[in-house]
């Protein structure tokens, strides 16, 4: 009875919260912000070189202008717009639009050579619509939970977290983990330039004014994100072909459908929880979603072959771990992936900071955020299937134009933040680093994520290490840090333990030949 | 050997020493009460051991014999430059030359980069400015620098 009781109280508080939330949202300048940054999303998503991440980045400054919830609104439509419009670009040219639309090319472009395009391109939207919505149901329910919990996180908690948090973002790197490891610290010293937060003495600002402050993580995500791709895609000389078919039928058959539920299911699940975890949740969930489809499949081959199980899963996938993404980001203040830590500096730029406290001390800003997720899903539904032509369209747009366009918008988001040239020189060496990265096999992702989470990590380790006394086995010893540390111990060594296997075998065939 | 691999790893290992040194000057602290320097010594310690491991792996047999000139074969790699250098020279003339003038030549120069007729490039241009110039001052309300010429 007593439990009855509370579940019900607490359910008629998360529904007054959300009408809350909604009555925000709602507001004409939210919605306005919510389309603005729906729309722009699904563009970037569509157009293959510019990703979320950049996009990001380069829209930052501009929000400085904005309210706090418009801003967040806007990036946060941008970021799972992107989601959606991913999969025109790998449906109809093959090549993604951004990372977690990789594996939607396999089905997804070899249904449109069969002239059903316009049956991918629909269960692409509807399946994004609903793993989408799932995502904000889950993540309503999972976030006050949650952030009840962070409350009772100390520093070696938190430490425990940004410490997974980076480990899961090194093993989901594509190249090296080496590479990746080395990306993470460089990203660690970076963000220690400028002021000591404990100390207050000048930390790497070689007598520059303008580093007292430290790296602007707006011209470094611009660089390497928004400059170092437009770089590279300066270098190639190739034209990108699209398809010649006409788009009909965007609304799936009954049969798409039947073929399609429990992919759209499944895959909605896998995102949804793959999300929460730190590192690119939403890129590894459409990867896994799909293989786990081909498995459960009763005709496996067909997979590769035009199959709408291999569009509806990874895109539901990729979309309910978009959205999931924001429980750690909201909750914890941990963002889990890049684009995500990017949006947590935007948080602390509007003098937020994302977290336990988030709720309590700013329910305007996350219910309002969270109430325009349900309405900007209805938006990229409502805009993505009508709006198909359209952006089929924008894909012709040749890059000669598009390329100049990109950085002259990196140019005036450097220069706006501090209406300061210094950002522009910050921007322009990251994009100078960010294109060399790509050629020398180094990815920028870690840095970015390290150079977010490393203030966070500086004040957490040595504020756990002054209360400790400097024991390091008091980490291991409290339940949620040991746990979590241990955690990260097993993920980077079940990247380091193959290669060591490998390196035994090879010793062990070389004596035993001399012997 | 891997020349990528070795170049990059040098590099790295010399950034992190002089991080070290720098970390080292700030006072890295006892274990009890780390100083300003602690993250940041201990990061570039980590670096450099890394980076040394990959310059050893890299000059092995075994590391191929991958150059830093086989990225650069058959690509625009011209353009980058072209571009990086319109890009600071962008930012050194933004002051004096004005937003309008140094965003109009500098589009003009990256569309005639991309082979696109002088007489198009300009007329781009000058329309990119105008919808640039309108949305971010007048409605997003940034302050461009006008230069010498006022605008």
């Amino acid at each position: 009875m007593w439990l009855v009781g509370g579940l019900q109280r607490k359910t008629v508080e998360t529904i007054n919260s959300l009408m809350f939330g909604f009555s925000i949202a709602l507001q004409p300048e939210n919605l306005f912000f919510c389309f603005l940054g729906s729309l722009l999303g699904t563009l970037v998503g569509v157009l293959p070189g510019i990703g979320p991440v950049g996009a990001i980045a380069i829209l930052l400054p501009i929000t400085f202008k904005l309210s706090t919830t418009g801003a967040i609104i806007m990036l946060a439509g941008l970021y799972y717009g992107a989601m959606y419009g991913g999969s025109t670009t790998s449906i109809l040219v093959n090549i993604p639009g951004e990372a977690a639309s990789v594996v939607t090319c396999m089905d997804g472009y070899k249904m449109a050579q069969q002239g059903r395009a316009g049956a991918a391109l629909g269960m692409a939207a509807f399946g994004s619509f609903i793993a989408g919505t799932v995502g904000v149901v889950g993540l309503m329910l999972f976030a006050l939970p949650l952030s009840r919990m962070a409350l009772k996180f100390g520093p070696h908690e938190y430490f425990a977290l940004i410490v997974l948090g980076l480990t899961f973002v090194i093993y989901l790197s594509h190249g090296s983990i080496g590479k990746a490891i080395m990306m993470c610290f460089l990203g660690l010293i970076l963000s220690n330039v400028g002021m000591d937060p404990i100390t207050a003495i000048p930390r790497m600002t070689l007598g520059l004014l303008e580093l007292n402050d430290g790296i602007n993580i707006a011209p470094v995500a611009m660089g390497l994100f928004g400059v170092g791709e437009v770089l590279l895609n300066l270098e190639r000389t190739s034209v990108t072909e699209l398809i010649k078919t006409k788009i009909k039928n965007l609304f799936p058959t009954r049969r798409d459908w039947s073929e399609s539920k429990g992919a759209l299911a499944r895959g909605t699940l896998v995102g949804f929880f793959l999300g929460i975890l730190p590192g690119g949740g939403h890129v590894v969930s459409s990867f896994l979603a799909y293989g786990l489809e081909k498995r459960l499949s009763r005709h496996p081959e067909k997979f590769g072959q035009g199959a709408i199980e291999g569009v509806a899963a990874p895109e539901s996938a990729n979309n309910s771990a978009a959205t999931s993404s924001f429980i750690p980001l909201l909750t914890l203040g941990i963002p889990p992936n890049v684009s995500l830590s990017i949006l947590f500096g935007a948080f602390l730029i509007h003098g937020i900071t994302p977290g336990p406290f988030l709720i309590r001390d700013h329910p305007n800003v996350f219910w309002g955020v969270l109430s325009s997720m349900y309405v900007g899903n209805v938006m990229l539904l409502v805009l993505n299937l009508p709006l198909i032509p359209l952006w089929v369209q924008v894909l012709k747009v040749p890059d000669r134009y598009l390329y100049p366009l990109i950085l002259l918008f990196c140019l005036i988001g450097a220069y706006s933040m501090r209406n300061s040239t210094f950002d522009i020189y910050i921007m322009i060496i990251f994009g100078a680093l960010g294109y060399l990265f790509r050629k020398f096999a180094y990815e920028g992702a870690p840095l970015v994520l390290s150079f977010v989470l490393g203030p966070l990590l500086d004040l957490n380790l040595r504020q756990a290490l002054l209360t400790s006394g400097g024991r390091f086995s008091d980490f291991f010893v409290r339940p949620i840090s040991a746990v979590t540390l241990g955690l990260a111990i097993m993920v980077l060594a079940s990247s380091v333990l193959p290669f060591v296997s490998r390196k035994l075998q090879i010793f062990k065939k070389v004596t035993d030949d001399q012997l | 050997m891997n020349q990528h691999d070795f170049v990059s790893g040098l590099v790295w290992l010399s950034f992190s020493i002089s991080v070290a040194v720098e970390g080292i000057t700030l006072g890295i602290g006892p274990f009890n009460n780390p100083g300003a320097g602690f993250v940041l010594f201990w990061s570039s310690l980590f670096l450099a051991v890394l980076s040394f491991c990959q310059v050893i792996r890299s000059v092995r047999p075994r590391a191929g014999g991958t150059l830093i000139l086989h990225s650069f074969q058959d690509v625009a790699w011209i353009n980058v430059l072209l571009s990086i250098m319109a890009l600071v020279v962008y930012s050194a003339l933004l002051a004096k030359a004005g937003f309008i003038v140094i965003s109009f030549l500098f589009m003009v120069f990256l569309y005639w980069l991309g082979r696109i007729k002088l007489w198009v490039a300009a007329t781009s241009a000058l329309v990119t400015i105008a919808v640039a110039y309108s949305i971010f001052h007048f409605a997003l309300l940034v302050q461009f620098p006008r230069g010498l010429c006022g605008w």
